[in-house]
């Protein structure tokens, strides 16, 4: 709620410049509050009612694992807005800080629903304030592109996410987290694993990673704050707040696992590949979501509390080494491993960020990454069977990775390549001093561990109770076997990571160009498929709604009864009705313009003798009149268009000829099967007519009395054709004669 | 209540033929169509409260028989319609005033009297009990449209028009045949009498009436592949025309194919109707992706919506029918607010086509708001009232277990949203076209008055989804009283 007035607030503020300081506010606010319950074991709830026939609410629900997100998602939220405060330096952000800041209040509803709507609600406006600030640089082609396929990617997840939330509601019979139970089924199988799709788009797993490191075109603090510290983390969130429900069905941990580590081991292959540090950075987050990714869905009290405090770990450490990139990129003006020189000297306080940063990132003591990393392997130890060997091969290998281009990262960015060392700008306070703050935590969380341990069980255990003999050892002892795994990783990586650091390889972006490409394909296929539907010719338009209509007509086939048909009731009957009959092929058959319009007269005339000869006189005076004003108003009308149609090639005219014989068969048809069945009103009209219509034409009757609204609506019709004449004719000559728009309508009659 | 159920139907139209009378005194036609809008508004405001308390309020016209007259209904369903259907154009109408007699605006002699006159069509459309008074409706609907369409005379109008008029030309006569089928076969026009006796006919002659119908009232609604008149003639039109007839016309279509579809019980068409739901969303969809201007985008924009509604109808049951009832609430407004910021960009920017127009996100940021809003809504993101819509439909979906309709609905969520991203990305990014030069416009006063009526439909779109809850169980009840044509029947014949 905070959030919303400190949105308001600084679009509402008059000057520009303070527009950061006044957004920190409110995390400031949540972050403190936050931190007030992380203690305390009490609940707190919140509920909204919004449509009560379809179970949609606002939830929320702030245990203690609410309480250690929301700090991690406004303690670092309060850091960036000092960061970003100190990164643009001057000009008017505060369209960006508001947005930065509904992100932070969206964040936070998401950790804290306790609905599965409010979490939608609030996962898809991550998406989209995510969407905006990727674009913030919205001259650039590049950053545009990369907004567009994050939220491409994101919001499909979202959707996918929502199709199963909707089975999973289904299985579980309530809304509502907290009151779920466990669910196994088909049903849920389906929506387990719609619902890691979902979580894996969110993510950035495989095959969904795609958008991340795209999404580094967006301004340092964003890339700080969404794409590292917080919003890609809502799907490790999502994985954990599903496992006391989907947790049991069998797909959920074997899939969350593979694609996990997949995700690990392909993310760090990408970090040690790409030459710009932001992109290393990037990809590294890939990598470390995977990890989570497969610690969040193993499921074992271990895993769970190893994913817990790696997501809290890697919050610290990612944000500290994005600000540092970035406070090197504004600096430098570059964030290239390769042409950046002498930093080491020129910036010695982002040096040290990285360092610390970077050591916890590659889970070396004495910083708090060591021990999460640790947990993360002794749960893999715990796992037994072949699939256990398979876990922990994956998670050694990922982590040696990980060491691996971090070491690389370190070594390559503050190398001197020879030559002039890189030119810097002076020193920003604001840039630097959130990053150093937080590499200073890295230590501290880990001197302070067991205090975090008090944080990060009680969170777990919210999520798998078995969690809650786990602690974060500072030392777990030399007869620990991960710890040696451990120590192997570190000099395994490093001595790569040193290797790596003097061969940089050109860098490539592999995949990411398969969304834009699948969005080109979908816009080219929808453009065909728009051309052969809406190609613009009207006869062809209205063969298609024929075609309908005949179509329409198949049913009444079968209710034809074929006995109570008769020719006719009169042999006059038939005479005029083939002159009918023959005058409509004349109409169809005549080239000339003026010919047609008279045999269309004929046909009007036939119809009104048939009308005579049925006894209505008085409806078949009113044909007759009718069809003089047309035949009148064509021959005046056509006065200004060739005097014969243009011809048509055979198959066209075939085309035509076929569908106007089906259409007059199809009425035929109808007419002739539901005529039979007459429980006619007209004994009940006639009584009527006379007795309170006062009149003995029952025509007259219902057109001035019993439907004399339909007669007023029809006069009105008229009056308003006839103004819309007048208008048309007048444009017409205000702009200049006729010739042109003639020329219009005649291609339009076409 | 019934003598306000005739004002509503005579009034625009009186209002209107004073209108076509008065000259070049323009004051007289504001106060006119504001006045009869307004009024017609609250009218509605006040049977949609009676109707909710005291039940369906029944017009004999004449106060004739049900069996010969006419009589003109309003239940739930068309109260609810009516009232957001009334306040739309009361906005457009104010829109227009401040618009008026740009080169994007229309001739304001014609056009607020043209506009009462559909008003009536509108209004007689929802009510009417009776299929042939719905014909006189459609006619009055569609030669005021069509001349609305068409009174500027530009070259591309008259073409459009001309698809327009004769298409929905042909639709009336098949409108006619049906009238006649159905008086044989049932000896009556009233729709209370037709949801007794519709039933009871054969099979055969049963479905026939209504795909018979269905083929009518789908070329009104423009489903698939009767569309092809939307997105041709819309674009052409001036700004408030086309904002007007997105927002309603096409939902007449909707709304009658509803009420009569399941009045007459014909849940056999159901299959058939899912499929061409799916079909109307993707085409209309895929239509949208393959646009380059902003309003060709929204236009086609309305027919993938409309595949929505049909879903919800297309699955008969009460979760599917109250779906449909609440999006097409939801999308009458939304729809109109997006047509509007579309005339908003064309007044500022002097064209609507993506490639001409950029950085408006940086120089309109007001604007920017009132396109992004309504954007989320129609592609259905939380928590705007096209979610809300949009879930109500999949949930009924998933219930009723239909899930190629379900992926479909969803999927094409996803393909709205890249078209909203393609204008958004054209329209309020990048840097515009420099090179062409827009002349930088002076704002008239008017301008404020159209960005003010833009912005409070958007607040009434929004309203509506923080009402969501009240509206759902009223579309609920709507759809319960359709569903079981008993309610209807007893109220328009006893």
């Amino acid at each position: 709620m905070s959030h919303l007035v400190g949105v308001v607030a600084v679009l509402s503020l008059p000057n520009p410049r303070p527009a950061f300081v006044v957004a920190l506010a409110a995390p400031l606010v949540s972050a403190a509050w936050a931190a007030s319950k992380l203690s305390g074991g009490e609940v707190d709830t919140a509920r909204l009612d919004w449509v009560e026939g379809l179970d949609l609410a606002f939830s929320f629900r702030v245990g203690p694992l609410g309480a250690l997100l929301a700090v991690l998602v406004s303690g670092i939220g309060v850091l960036i807005f000092v960061y970003g405060h100190g990164y643009f330096g001057g000009g008017d952000r505060r369209g960006f800080a508001a947005t930065l800041l509904a992100f932070s209040g969206s964040m936070l509803g998401l950790v804290w629903a306790d609905d599965v709507w409010t979490l939608f609600l609030f996962w898809e406006a991550t998406s989209v304030t995510s969407f905006l600030l990727v674009g913030t640089k919205s001259t650039d082609s590049t950053a545009v592109t990369a907004a567009r396929r994050a939220l491409l990617v994101t919001v499909a997840g979202g959707l996918v996410l929502l199709a199963g939330l909707l089975v999973l509601v289904d299985v579980a019979g309530t809304a509502t987290l907290s009151e779920m139970g466990p669910v196994t089924g088909d049903q849920a199988t389906v929506a387990a694993v719609l619902v890691l799709v979902g979580a894996f788009t969110k993510s950035a797993q495989l095959p969904f990673h795609v958008w991340l490191p795209g999404a580094m075109a967006a301004p340092t603090p964003v890339s700080a704050y969404l794409h590292s510290a917080t919003m890609v983390k809502a799907g490790i969130v999502l994985i954990g707040v599903m496992h006391p429900v989907l947790g049991a069905v069998d797909i959920w941990s074997g899939l969350g696992v593979t694609v996990g580590l997949l995700t690990m081991f392909w993310g760090a292959i990408g970090a040690l590949r790409h030459a710009d540090a932001k992109l290393v950075l990037a990809w590294g987050t890939v990598s470390q979501l995977g990890l989570m990714t497969a610690m969040m869905s193993l499921g074992s009290g271990k895993a769970i509390f190893a994913a817990v405090s790696l997501v809290v770990a890697h919050a610290v450490f990612k944000a500290a080494l994005f600000m540092a990139v970035g406070e090197i990129d504004i600096r430098t003006g570059s964030r290239d491993l390769r042409s950046l020189s002498g930093l080491r000297a020129s910036m010695p306080v982002a040096f040290w960020v990285m360092v610390f940063a970077g050591l916890s990132m590659a889970g070396v003591p004495p910083l708090l990454g060591f021990p999460a990393k640790e947990a993360a392997i002794e749960a893999s130890l715990n796992e037994s069977g072949a699939s256990g060997d398979l876990i922990l091969a994956g998670v050694t290998i990922g982590s040696v990775l990980t060491v691996a281009y971090t070491t690389r990262l370190v070594l390559a960015l503050f190398s001197d390549k020879g030559g002039e060392p890189t030119e810097v700008a002076p020193f920003r306070w604001a840039a630097a001093a959130p990053s150093v703050l937080l590499s200073v935590l890295g230590v501290v969380g880990y001197v302070l561990a067991p205090s975090v341990t008090d944080w990060v069980v009680p969170a777990a255990a919210t999520l798998e109770t078995k969690s809650a003999g786990y602690a974060l050892l500072r030392w777990p002892g030399l007869d620990s076997t991960a710890f040696w795994i451990s120590m192997g990783i570190v000099a395994g990586g490093a001595i790569i990571g040193a290797a790596a650091a003097r061969h940089s390889s050109p860098p490539e972006t592999v995949g990411a160009n398969n969304v834009d490409r699948l969005v080109d394909r979908t816009l080219d296929l929808a453009k065909w498929i728009t051309g052969r539907v809406q190609h613009g010719s009207l006869p062809i338009y209205l063969v298609v709604m024929a075609l309908a209509a005949s179509l329409a007509v198949i049913p009444f086939l079968g209710s034809i009864d074929a006995d109570q048909l008769h020719a006719w009731d009169r042999p006059l009957q038939a005479g005029m009705g083939t002159t009918v009959v023959a005058a409509a092929i004349a109409v169809a058959v005549i080239r000339s313009r003026i010919g047609a319009a008279l045999a269309l007269g004929v046909v009007g005339l036939g119809v009104s003798a048939l009308f005579l000869i049925q006894g209505a006189p008085d409806l078949a005076l009113t044909q007759l009149l009718v069809e003089t004003v047309i035949v009148v108003g064509f021959v005046i009308g056509l006065g200004g268009l060739t005097t014969q149609f243009p011809a048509n090639g055979f198959v066209w005219r075939s085309v035509r000829i076929g569908t106007a014989v089906l259409a007059g068969a199809a009425v035929t048809a109808a007419l002739l099967a539901s005529a039979e069945n007459t429980p006619s009103n007209r004994e009940a009209l006639v009584a009527v007519a006379v007795d309170e219509g006062g009149g003995n034409n029952l025509v007259n009757v219902i057109l001035t009395d019993l439907r004399a609204l339909d007669t007023l609506g029809e006069v009105v019709v008229l009056v308003v054709a006839a103004m819309g004449v007048l208008a048309l004719s007048r444009a017409d000559t205000a702009r200049g004669g006729g010739a042109p728009l003639s020329d219009d309508v005649r291609k339009g009659r076409r | 209540m019934t003598a306000l159920v005739g004002l509503l139907v005579v009034v625009p139209m009186l209002a209107a033929a004073v209108g076509f009378v008065a000259g070049e005194r323009q004051w007289v036609r504001d106060i006119l169509t504001v006045g009869s809008l307004a009024g017609a508004t609250a009218i509605a405001g006040i049977l949609l409260a009676h109707v909710e308390s005291e039940g369906t309020v029944v017009l004999r016209v004449g106060d004739w028989d049900p069996e010969l007259g006419i009589v003109l209904v309003v239940d739930l369903m068309a109260a609810l319609v009516l009232l957001v259907a009334m306040a739309t154009i009361l906005v457009v109408q104010l829109f227009a005033i401040g618009q008026r007699r740009t080169a994007w605006g229309a001739d304001p002699q014609l056009s607020g009297p043209l506009l009462l006159v559909l008003t009536s069509g509108v209004v007689l459309a929802f009510l009417t009990g009776d299929l042939f008074t719905l014909f006189v409706a459609f006619e009055l609907i569609l030669v005021s449209s069509y001349v609305l369409l068409t009174h500027q005379g530009r070259r591309g109008q008259i073409r459009s028009g001309m698809t327009y008029v004769a298409m929905n030309l042909f639709a009336s006569t098949l409108f006619l045949v049906g009238l006649a089928i159905v008086y044989a076969s049932t000896g009556t026009v009233n729709l209370a009498l037709l949801a007794e006796r519709i039933p009871e006919l054969d099979d055969p002659l049963r479905w026939g009436i209504g795909l018979w119908f269905l083929v009518v009232f789908g070329t009104k609604a423009a489903i698939f592949p009767l569309f092809s008149w939307l997105p041709d003639s819309y674009p052409t039109a001036p700004t408030t025309i086309t904002a007007v007839f997105a927002g309603l016309l096409t939902k007449v279509g909707v709304y009658v194919l509803i009420r009569f579809h399941v009045l007459t019980g014909m849940d056999d068409l159901g299959p058939l109707i899912l499929t061409l739901a799916g079909l109307t969303m993707v085409i209309g969809v895929a239509g949208a992706l393959a646009q380059d201007d902003v309003k060709r985008i929204l236009s086609f924009h309305i027919i993938s919506q409309i595949g929505y509604m049909l879903m919800g109808l297309g699955l008969f049951t009460l979760a599917g029918i109250a779906g449909a009832i609440v999006f097409l609430v939801h999308h009458i407004p939304v729809k109109t607010v997006l047509f509007l910021v579309g005339g908003l960009i064309e007044e500022r920017e002097g064209t609507s086509a993506l490639d001409k127009i950029g950085g408006l996100a940086q120089r309109q940021p007001l604007l920017a708001v009132l396109f992004a809003l309504p954007a989320l809504s129609l592609a259905g993101i939380p928590p705007f009232s096209g979610f809300v819509a949009k879930l109500a439909l999949v949930d009924a979906g998933i219930e009723k277990v239909v899930v190629p309709i379900v992926v479909i609905a969803l999927a094409n969520s996803v393909l709205t949203l890249v078209s909203m991203v393609k204008i958004w990305t054209g329209v309020f990014w990048g840097s515009g076209d420099d090179e062409s030069a827009t002349p930088i416009r002076i704002l008239r006063p008017g301008h404020r008055l159209m960005v003010g009526a833009t912005a409070v439909a958007l607040i009434a779109s929004l309203a509506i989804a923080a009402s969501f809850g009240p509206l759902w169980d009223l579309g609920e009840r709507a759809a319960a009283d359709l569903l079981d044509s008993r309610a209807y029947i007893e109220a328009v014949v006893s």
